[in-house]
């Protein structure tokens, strides 16, 4: 068991090894993935064959896990059984009892052993037992407990981590300021579900009302708030604001403010067959005030691509909607139909029809999850912190003691047993020996 | 935020500690060279006034920019060194035979800072993500952390040079306490790590909705806590000790430094805005 245990440590760490030296399919965009496959086909086929480039959800990686659950379990209930059998209270009940390895002082004839319980309690030690003249003390007798508690809180997190990987919903919209999100799953534009959902609906509408972003003079940001209004099939409003850290929990759904905002840039190109094609652009904030907002996106039902560069404010000094600038570049195929600058409201003649610049929102990026095991990984957590605090602050230790009368002196028997920093237990040993020599004799 | 002409006495009192660390690092390697207790004591105090200018510049430097300094290079490597000079002392008043391992945790905390001064100074305000007592604690328990590591890796180092020179040489501590010094802050510093990846993980819940997201940093703190726990039950399993454990040692001390100061520098991760 111990060697089961043992390697299964050593092959996550050696997977999580692998995840952090291995570019991961999660993390990079599809271009680099596609790059990657060019560049190096061979160690691309071989890592992506052996699921390295997705090594936290590989059959490896999760076998590993449930195999850990499976040895902590069996773990756990060998360490619940030897604590019962283990008891030194068992062994000081023997009728036959051997002193072997015993450390013995000389103490005065008159030496009771009650005094000896007073003098261990002085030490912090608890009287656990007494037989005649034999006693069990015991100091943290918690910390017994410590590595049971510990491994208890890891099978915890493993089964909230579990429990989370076929159950959590996650999704993401990009609300535009005045817009409302229906609730359907189909409507999020990044969705995660766990292995045993398969859409993530929920059962009340959103509106973005209001969105600010701050930043400090220094130019970064210094705070992010949306104001919503919640609308759920009984017609009931309720209006709330949403800020960083503080997710809001409705009808069993956490919302959270995301890090991704900006702009959203509206434009409203007509045809010269007379049609009307509305279109958004949402743009996300650039990190420096002094860079303009990039995106390059194909006007839908148009073969046009649109490249923009957008400044909120083209003296480049605001993040904020001061004086708005958007340079406009428009291709359709290889061939630039127009490069320019429009303002809002602006409009002008386009390939026989006419766009027009309509304006510039806000957008504020909301998260929705539904996070089950909450309630495991929390007790779990509790009981990781307690067991590891039991075992690294508290060792066990206990000492058996046996006072016998001997040429109308009485002789000490001392015996101490602990799991964890012998060398110190042996010192404070000596000490207590030292120290009832000096007292009793 | 206050008047920024005040961060120019914090910089001379980050040199003043620096000269102090400095003066208490020779001390404390000419008290275990030449077995001199009156040299390791004489390190100790150097050491405890150092941190009093060192405290000095810290409190200037939170006044000023009206948060904790755990936002740029030169401010973690300054506030690292600072817990780690008080966790030394405060554990070397008590069990006085510690003080050797002063060589040490001094001379690293001391290198780590001066390494801070060179780096850009500007004041970097809190972001919103960062506004949470979950970072708090996430940021105190990795520091707590990385001073327990930083002494059972002292111990470590010290087992190593007095096993090769042998028991009779050098300082008068054993190589029997020295292992046994390198075990319990080995374990101390895994329960503080522990706290330090829940702490982090329930932030990450309240900021993201998510408890764990294989960010490079998050990845690197499983590794260097797996390894911790791996030579924590390399020493109850198999009974390591000694020259093996000190190695081990020197090992997880090793990844724990690549983990909170290297790899948030050359790799992008959610952790990197701490250590621009």
């Amino acid at each position: 068991m111990k060697k089961i245990a043992t390697l299964l440590i050593i092959v996550i760490t050696i997977l999580c090894l692998a995840g952090a030296f291995i570019p991961q399919a999660s993390d990079k965009s599809p271009q680099f993935i596609e790059r990657w496959k060019r560049t190096y086909p061979l160690s691309y086929s071989v890592l992506h064959f052996l699921q390295l480039d997705r090594v936290f959800s590989s059959y490896l990686f999760v076998v590993s896990i449930f195999l850990l659950f499976l040895v902590l379990s069996y773990f756990l209930y060998l360490q619940i059984k030897l604590l019962f059998k283990s008891s030194m209270k068992v062994s000081l009940k023997k009728t036959c009892f051997s002193l072997n390895g015993f450390k013995s002082v000389r103490l005065d004839g008159k030496t009771e052993v009650a005094h000896i319980a007073n003098f261990f309690r002085d030490k912090g030690y608890r009287t656990v037992a007494m037989e005649g003249n034999r006693i069990l003390f015991a100091r943290h007798g918690i910390g017994k407990f410590g590595t049971l508690i510990f491994h208890a809180g890891i099978l915890l997190v493993i089964l909230g981590a579990l429990y989370y990987a076929g159950f959590h919903k996650r999704g993401f919209v990009q609300l535009i300021k005045g817009d409302t999100f229906s609730g359907r799953g189909d409507d999020f534009l990044v969705k995660d579900l766990g292995l045993f959902r398969r859409n993530f609906d929920i059962d009340f509408q959103v509106r973005l009302v209001d969105f600010k972003h701050e930043y400090w003079g220094t130019g970064e940001l210094k705070n992010l708030s949306s104001t919503i209004i919640t609308a759920n099939q009984e017609d009931r409003f309720k209006k709330w604001v949403i800020v960083p850290n503080a997710p809001l929990n409705y009808r069993g759904i956490s919302i959270y403010q995301s890090f991704n905002y900006g702009y959203t840039l509206s434009f409203l190109l007509k045809k010269p067959s007379g049609e009307e094609v509305l279109c958004h652009f949402s743009l996300d904030i650039s990190p420096h005030v002094n860079k303009p907002m990039r995106g390059v996106s194909d006007y839908p039902l148009t073969a046009y691509i649109f490249d923009m560069e957008f400044y909120p404010d083209k003296d480049r000094s605001s993040f904020y909607l001061k004086k708005p600038m958007l340079k406009l570049s428009i291709m359709e195929g290889n061939e630039r139909k127009f490069e320019g600058v429009m303002e809002p409201g602006s409009e002008m003649e386009f390939e026989g029809g006419r766009l027009k610049f309509l304006e510039i929102r806000n957008w504020s990026g909301l998260i929705f999850t539904l996070s089950p095991g909450k309630y495991f990984f929390y007790t779990g957590f509790i009981l990781i912190i307690a067991g590891a605090f039991f075992i690294y602050f508290l060792p066990a230790s206990e000492i058996i003691c046996v006072l016998e009368a001997e040429d109308g002196r009485r002789i000490l028997y001392l015996k101490g047993f602990t799991k964890r920093y012998h060398a110190l237990f042996n010192e404070e040993m000596e000490g207590l020996i030292k120290e009832l020599a000096g007292r009793f004799s | 935020m206050q008047d920024l002409s005040l961060l120019k006495y914090e910089t001379i009192f980050h040199w003043i500690a620096v000269l102090l660390y400095i003066s208490s690092s020779i001390l404390f390697m000419y008290g275990l060279t030449f077995k001199k207790e009156k040299g390791l004591n004489s390190g100790w105090i150097v050491s405890l006034s150092g941190l009093i200018p060192h405290s000095i510049a810290l409190g200037i430097r939170w006044f000023v920019q009206g948060h904790g300094p755990y936002m740029i290079k030169y401010e973690v490597l300054s506030s690292n060194a600072w817990i780690c000079i008080v966790m030394f002392l405060v554990i070397s008043r008590k069990i006085s035979r510690l003080k050797a391992a002063g060589g040490i945790v001094v001379a690293v905390s001391f290198i780590a800072m001066t390494a801070g001064l060179f780096t850009n100074p500007d004041i970097k305000m809190l972001p919103p993500s960062l506004r949470s007592i979950w970072l708090l604690i996430h940021v105190l328990f990795n520091k707590l952390a990385t001073a327990s590591l930083l002494i059972a890796f002292s111990a470590s180092v010290l087992y190593l040079l007095k096993e090769g020179k042998g028991e009779a040489q050098l300082f008068s501590l054993s190589t029997y306490m020295l292992d046994l010094y390198n075990y319990r802050f080995a374990g101390i510093g895994f329960f503080f790590w522990t706290i330090t990846i829940i702490a982090g993980a329930i932030w990450a819940n309240q900021s993201w909705g998510r408890y764990w997201g294989w960010d490079p940093v998050e990845t690197w703190s499983l590794v260097t806590w797996l390894l911790l726990g791996f030579y924590l039950h390399m020493r109850v399993f198999y009974r390591w000790s000694g020259r093996k454990a000190a190695w081990a040692m020197v090992l997880c001390f090793s990844v724990s430094v690549l983990t909170i100061f290297i790899i948030p520098m050359v790799v992008e991760s959610l952790h990197t805005q701490y250590f621009q």
